[in-house]
């Protein structure tokens, strides 16, 4: 029974409520089946919906951090609609996806991106990010969430079930009181600042070698109050411009003011170029529910719509969500229902790495005035005027250049369940059959206006995906409570998944004329389109059986035949068994201290398919490498050419295969005032697919085939602990430890390493015999005893390319606590993250630049902390401006040097609500939240949650990367 | 009843689980398979056709020719890559620098020994011979230009595929650049012998090359005359390993004499033409603005000879034409800063429809002069005047192309091709009397700088000659030539991480500076 407060009255009439949820905490598992928690063999963790929502977070997978042990959620940026990289204990492919399955209302839907980074944006250094398709799911539709971490729990999943699962309910009619309506609204608004940016000297001038150079991308100039006394451009001294427009004593010449055509004189200042640009974004979320139950009929109505406006100039997201959830009883046996949600989304997002608007920021010298300077000469809005060229600048990006991406998306379900117990009582039959669709279109632009320095002119892209998945799911479940000791249940089903996508693709740069960036003002054009089908045909089974609630045993085997292998290499079997034995039904083993006690395990296989094709002839591509544009393009004069496709593909090609082990055990104590759960568990992952990488001189770039192994050993700990249970205060708190290693522990023969992103160098490579995955890229050159050497100047040396960062954490531990005094509710999360390493090259570039606080103090000097050639420690002091640039550019060139630390603690969320009304039939909610406002990071610049990449290197890689929010917000829940 | 009726429900429910059995056949999973989007094969010129293209843009006028244009001083390197391999740190010696051209050059190998094989042993292309010639011609010239550059390296076992489509060999192994020039001539002559004197015509089922080829049309005439002239130039590459140096010298004249008997002849890429089509330079001019200066050691040599292209070739940062030469502020080599806003910067980097010369006449003629000035024939002199002329000629399109389509300065003055005979007479004829191969080399030298693509044929140079021993090389001023100097290029990083004879073969890199390739008289 539920847990109710009921005020006093001489007449009291108390409804007794069930709660399902209390009576034997049933989980959703695989399928959609419901099982008791206590009887499963492995783990499995739920969030509720006031856990998901408690900060207003509109974005599910930021909502979700903090709260899970064993996965580990990496997000690309703060930006409105930003990806982010899910993993569940680890990796177990090098370039394949590692993010687990969506499951939402019993049917498989796409949660990865269409887009990869990697791809479209040359190894993700450059254009914006790309949405994952999970940014369509709106986190207050969502009643619960239950992640079903090992193989074993997702066996049934079969080919899919590799990474895990993330099972969604959405709100429904279903166990409300009959009768009423219920209807609910929430809303909430938030201001979203921007999170950590470098901190910028703010005392020398744009320049080299103390000299000021107005065209200069460095801030290496003299000091910007000695501005006036420059030889070329001062006011107060003898040159071109005072003989021109006479002395102007204490100000200086500014060329860009000039060229804009304002007063070119100016007093010299230090400006704050990073605050002026980035503004407060807004967001709004609203949703509104209104679901009833009914003698037969149970129905549920949710609307929601997030907007927001980025941080940066235009950019933003709006995404509305309706869905529809009815199911009626037909007879005694039959029950139908549908699901069905729309979602409409919209995206303006900005560049980041190597083209993005930051480019222009954070290293803009601290003495131009990059907000007040236009960002075009006078009279022509296409010609850029910025403190450098050769990079858009941000302000100018902002009004020329556009990345947007547009979904339409339909999901649902519809399904008719027979039920009979065959007139018994023990025995009870079901038979579900189920159709879905899955199915969405998304319109990318990527457009770099006329005067842009990316494309010739001009460019740009338009291209998009449709993209429909069928799904077609029959379970036939039966359960047999045998006697009082024994009962068993088993399920036989059969799944069909078929997924259509349609890609087209249109390219044109090089526009006739200015203002009119359009496909039809491209000079050079080109289109493509294709098409790819998939699918995937699966039978499975699955036998439990429980003796006296205390041993439970599953055992599950599914066939899978799927269309994307080799012909004769495509069906596969993965079974999987299970165990849970609880302890504390032993009478022998009953006692005051342990209420409860299980121990679990379980054995898997899961496997997954590569994309087979039969090998092609492909036109050939021009560009990448030192091209911004590309510099050549078939059809030349009318005519095209093709060669075989620079990737091979193996017609032996096998399913990799992941055998996984877990072992784990749940302890309550105190009458469960304290709950523990510690799991283990070990993946070993042998016949990676992934494109190994030949030898050039084989004429090919790689093959798709199976190599390489890789493990993973995962430790998992959940402490729950409600120390306070008073009908005033009521405090519980947790924590979520994880422990992972990911090592890889062979590619293929000869391959010691596989690109995964990144420029020539560094990059982020799967390295043999590395934790997964690393950085790599020129490393400081060391002696013998591993002592970084230096010159005879004192500055390091470049060795050479080598693993030069590890990105896996020691541990994660994250803290979540709820407070309840009286009637007010305080919940916090906070994330720490222990060890593990970081390319920055936004950090290690302000110092090159000359931009960084760490280049403030030039007039002091820098001690290179290594060791001279004869062994002796290195004690060549740099001293001065000129020096310290020189010093800084050496390191600059080794990218080791912009490797750091990435530990960090985080405040992510914190939240309190207080119930103005609390009545029978009406409820009202107030809060007030703020997300990411505390960060201690060991990594000086930027938030270490800011990366590049919707791929395996999400994490891994800074580069201007569009950098994180701390958002505060208030809003209210109304229910009646 | 009711139980019955449920039986027969189950079984109106299992009968749907019948259905996808029939979905799941091998055959049904083909056709969910079948890729519609692109061709499992195409005939022999459609890839023939992008061989000449790759060979032009990628082996050509790409990467290789951008860093042998700075270790050969044609450019300072002032930015990012460019400016390190100018300053030697790191990018010489480095896997990464040259992996791209690499990767293209071994892509157009393995495509050229596809087309041979499909020319040979497929119905629909057997009987294309001039196809066939040109695809030998072409695999020479990429063999060439490889085992040029990096010595010895894989090239018999690259591009030999199985059935299915798979490499062979996945770690090629490395042949002597010995072994490689002695393919890279029989292939000559196999084409030379399939393009029968120019009457070779294709006549294969997927019909002739024709306009595929972007070089010649499908001319067998003009495909035979570059064969001959990459004959006399791999001979002369050869020449400090000639076992009869006069004969061999003989053979390159006589060769000559079967080459092209005019510009109009010479084998280049054209197809660049403003628009979709970019010469290599220009794009990489155009991506990253400042990475190339004007070069000190290049400035000095013009202005040494009061040489007329000084004051026609370089432009101030802003990129208005220097037409003063007092003016031009020239990179130091070897000692550069890393700046985009310090020096001028040479206009032909600017020439956005230059063509790429795979072998040009002036070339040609400098061979021919060589040869003749080496076997002390008087007409050496006449022949690098013509050169001079062929070279001034091609320069000046590369300059009104700059100028025409980019820098738009009413200022520059183009005008080369009418000083030819002022400055033959007043300052290039005293300086071949005294040492007649020493100044053809100069001149060739100083017509190799340019949008060409032929700073790789400079570095060639200056290499065997530098092994030769006889001063005859042009001189350097990078400082960092006295320890630093590149013998080669090192291997590309796909093999060396792939290839584990390659890996070891490449070691640390830093063999790039002291081991010099086996025709500059090195033992790899």
């Amino acid at each position: 029974m539920q847990t109710q407060e009921v005020e006093i009255k001489p007449n009291m009439r108390i409804v007794l409520k069930t709660d399902n949820a209390m009576l034997d905490e049933v989980v959703v598992t695989a399928m959609g089946i419901s099982r008791e928690k206590k009887a499963l063999g492995y783990a499995v963790q739920e969030i509720g919906a006031d856990q998901l929502t408690q900060a207003g977070n509109s974005n599910l997978s930021s909502a979700l951090q903090g709260k899970v042990s064993g996965v580990d959620i990496r997000p690309s940026s703060g930006m409105p609609g930003a990806s982010s990289q899910i993993t569940i204990r680890g990796s177990r492919s090098f370039s394949g996806d590692n993010t687990p399955l969506y499951v939402i209302d019993g049917m498989p839907v796409t949660s990865t991106p269409d887009i990869d980074t990697d791809k479209q944006n040359n190894g993700s250094v450059s254009g914006a990010d790309f949405a994952n398709r999970a940014v369509d799911i709106d986190p207050n539709d969502i009643e619960t969430i239950t992640i079903l971490k090992g193989q074993a729990a997702a066996a049934l999943y079969g080919i899919r079930a590799s990474n895990g699962v993330v099972v969604i309910t959405t709100k429904s009619g279903k166990g409300l009181d009959k009768g009423r309506p219920h209807i609910s609204f929430s809303s909430n608004v938030s201001f979203d600042v921007v999170g950590r940016t470098p901190e910028q000297q703010m005392l020398y001038a744009q320049g080299s070698a103390g000299m000021f150079d107005p065209t200069s991308g460095q801030s290496w100039g003299p000091l910007i109050s000695e501005l006036p006394n420059d030889a070329q451009y001062g006011g107060n001294t003898d040159n071109q411009y005072t003989q021109k427009y006479g002395r102007h004593e204490g100000m200086y010449y500014v060329p860009q003011r000039a060229a804009a055509g304002l007063d070119p004189w100016a007093y010299p200042q230090a400006y704050d170029n990073i605050g002026n640009f980035f503004r407060t974004g807004v967001t709004w979320n609203n949703s509104f529910n209104i679901a009833q139950s009914l003698e037969k009929t149970n129905y549920s109505f949710s609307l929601g719509s997030s907007t927001q406006s980025g941080i940066i100039p235009e950019t933003g997201m709006h995404r509305y969500n309706a869905k529809v959830n009815v199911e009626t009883n037909l007879n005694e046996h039959w029950t139908t229902g549908i699901v069905a949600n729309y979602i409409t989304s919209n995206i303006d997002k900005a560049t980041t790495s190597g083209n993005g608007v930051l480019r222009t920021v954070y290293p803009a010298p601290p003495s131009y005035d990059l907000a007040g300077i236009p960002s075009h000469v006078a009279g022509d809005p296409y010609t850029q005027n910025s403190f450098r060229t050769a990079m858009d600048n941000a302000y100018w990006a902002a009004d020329n250049n556009d990345f947007n991406e547009k979904t339409n998306r339909f999901f649902g379900n519809a399904y008719m369940n027979f039920r009979t117990q065959f007139g018994t009582e023990n025995q009870t039959l079901n038979v579900k059959y189920m159709v879905g669709v899955d199915a969405y279109t998304t319109h990318y632009t990527d457009s770099y206006g006329y005067g842009s320095y990316t494309g010739q002119n001009g460019q740009l892209e338009k291209y998009g995906w449709t993209n429909a998945t069928y799904n077609s799911l029959l379970t036939i479940n039966y359960d047999w409570r045998i006697d009082s000791d024994w009962s068993l249940n088993a399920i036989v089903g059969n799944e069909v998944i078929q997924s259509n996508k349609n890609k087209y693709y249109s390219y044109g740069s090089n526009f006739g004329f200015s203002g009119w960036n359009h496909l039809d003002n491209a000079t050079i054009q080109s289109t493509s389109s294709e098409r790819w089908s998939k699918r995937t045909v699966g039978f499975f089974g699955n036998v439990s059986a429980s003796y006296k609630n205390m041993l439970y045993l599953t055992l599950t085997g599914r066939q899978d035949y799927v269309s994307n292998m080799p012909r004769n290499n495509r069906s596969f079997f993965y079974p999987s068994v299970s165990l849970g034995f609880l302890l504390t039904e032993l009478k022998a083993l009953k006692n005051d201290v342990v209420n409860y006690a299980k121990l679990r395990l379980s054995y898997a296989e899961v496997g997954q398919a590569g994309d087979y094709l039969e090998n092609y002839y492909k036109i050939p591509l021009y560009g990448g490498g030192f091209y911004q544009l590309t510099p050549l393009m078939y059809p030349i004069k009318g005519s095209t050419a093709y060669t075989p496709y620079w990737v091979i593909y193996d017609s032996n090609l096998k399913p990799q295969n992941t055998k996984s082990y877990e072992i784990g055990a749940d302890v309550n104590l105190f009458d469960s005032l304290i709950s523990i759960s510690y799991t283990y568990s070990r993946q070993n992952v042998k016949d990676q697919i992934f494109e190994v990488p030949l030898a050039g001189s084989t004429g090919a770039e790689s093959l798709l085939t199976n190599g390489g192994r890789l493990h993973t050993d995962t430790h998992e700990l959940n402490v729950t602990i409600n120390p306070i249970q008073t009908q005033k205060v009521d405090w519980s708190f947790g924590f979520n430890f994880t422990r992972m290693t990911n090592m890889v522990d062979e590619l293929a023969p000869g391959v010691e390493s596989i690109t995964l992103g990144g420029y020539v160098t560094p990059q982020v490579r799967a390295s043999a015999g590395e934790e997964f995955p690393v950085i790599y890229g020129s490393s400081y050159k060391r002696d013998a005893n591993g002592n970084i050497l230096v010159d005879e100047n004192g500055l390091p040396i470049k060795g050479e390319d080598a693993v030069i960062g590890r990105i896996s954490p020691d541990f994660m531990l994250d803290f979540n606590t709820t407070l309840r005094v009286w009637k007010f509710t305080l919940n916090a999360v906070i994330g720490w993250k222990q060890g593990g390493q970081i390319y920055s090259r936004t950090t290690g570039l302000g110092d090159y630049y000359g931009t960084s606080i760490r280049t403030a103090d030039r007039e002091g000097t820098v001690i290179f902390d290594g060791y001279k050639e004869d062994g002796t420690k290195n004690d060549i002091a740099i001293t001065g401006p000129v020096a310290q640039q020189a010093y800084y550019t050496a390191i600059n060139d080794i990218d080791e040097s912009s490797v750091y630390d990435n530990s960090f603690v985080k405040l992510r969320e914190i939240a309190l609500s207080f119930p103005v009304v609390k009545k029978s039939h009406v409820e009202l909610t107030v809060n007030a939240f703020a997300r990411n406002i505390l960060l201690w990071a060991q990594v000086p610049d930027v938030d270490p949650e800011a990366s590049q990449g919707n791929n395996n290197m999400a994490g891994a890689f800074e580069d201007y990367s569009l950098p994180q929010t701390s958002s505060y917000g208030f809003g209210f829940n109304l229910k009646f | 009843m009711k139980y019955d009726n449920s039986i027969r429900n189950i079984l109106s429910v299992a009968l749907l689980a019948a259905c996808p059995l029939l979905s799941c056949t091998e055959d049904a999973m083909d056709k969910v398979n079948e890729n519609p989007n692109n061709p499992h094969d195409v005939p022999a010129k459609f890839i023939l056709s992008d061989v000449g293209v790759s060979t032009g843009f990628n082996t050509v006028g790409g990467d290789f020719s951008l860093y042998s244009s700075v270790y050969m001083e044609h450019e300072v390197g002032t930015g990012q890559q460019q400016w390190r391999a100018e300053t030697r740190s790191g990018e010489p010696a480095s896997s990464t620098t040259y992996n791209n051209a690499w990767l293209g050059v071994y892509s157009n190998i393995k495509n050229a020994k596809v087309v041979i094989e499909k020319c040979q042993a497929s119905s629909e292309d057997q009987g294309n011979v001039v196809t066939e010639a040109i695809a030998h011609i072409l695999l020479a010239y990429n063999g060439a230009v490889l085992t040029d550059l990096f010595g010895d390296t894989p090239f018999s076992q690259t591009g030999i595929m199985n059935a299915d489509g798979t490499p062979m060999y996945m770690q090629p192994k490395i042949d002597t650049q010995e072994s490689i020039y002695t393919e890279i001539m029989s292939h000559l002559d196999e084409a030379i012998s399939l393009l029968d004197e120019g009457n070779a015509r294709d006549e294969g089922l997927s019909g002739a090359i024709g306009s595929k080829d972007y070089i010649y049309g499908g001319n067998a005439e003009k495909w035979l005359k570059t064969a001959y002239a990459l004959k006399a130039r791999y001979t002369l590459h050869l020449l400090n390993r000639s076992l009869d140096v006069s004969a061999d010298l003989s053979k390159i004249l006589s060769y000559a004499e079967k080459s092209f008997a005019s510009a109009d002849e010479e084998c280049k890429l054209s197809v660049y033409d403003g628009n979709s089509q970019l010469n290599p330079l220009f794009s990489f001019n155009y991506s990253r603005p400042g990475s190339l200066s004007a070069s000190r050691s290049l400035v000095n040599k013009f202005a040494e000879r009061n040489d007329p292209r000084l004051a026609q070739v370089f432009l101030d940062n802003a990129g208005m034409a220097q037409i003063q030469p007092a003016d031009i502020v020239a990179a130091p080599n070897g000692t550069a800063l890393e700046s985009a806003s310090t020096y001028s910067i040479s206009m032909p980097g600017f020439a956005i429809t230059a063509p790429t010369q795979l072998i040009s006449y002036h070339e040609l003629l400098f061979i021919k002069a060589e040869a003749l000035a080496r076997l002390n024939d008087n007409r050496a002199k006449s022949v690098l005047k013509d050169a001079i002329k062929a070279a001034f000629a091609n320069l000046e399109e590369t300059l009104y192309s700059a100028n025409d389509n980019w820098v738009g300065d009413p200022n520059a003055v183009i005008d080369l091709t009418s000083q030819t005979d002022n400055y033959f007479s007043n300052e290039v004829e005293s300086r071949f009397n005294a040492s007649p191969v020493k100044e053809i080399i100069m001149q060739k030298y100083l017509a190799f700088f340019g949008a060409s693509g032929e700073s790789v044929e400079a570095y060639n140079d200056y290499r065997r000659l530098k092994a030769e021993g006889n001063g005859y090389e042009v001189t350097l001023e990078n400082p960092k030539n006295d320890n630093q100097f590149p013998q080669r290029f090192g291997y590309g990083s796909s093999d060396v991480t792939a290839n584990a004879e390659v890996k070891a073969a490449f070691g640390d890199g830093s063999y790039v500076y002291s081991e010099p390739v086996w025709w500059a008289n090195g033992s790899r």
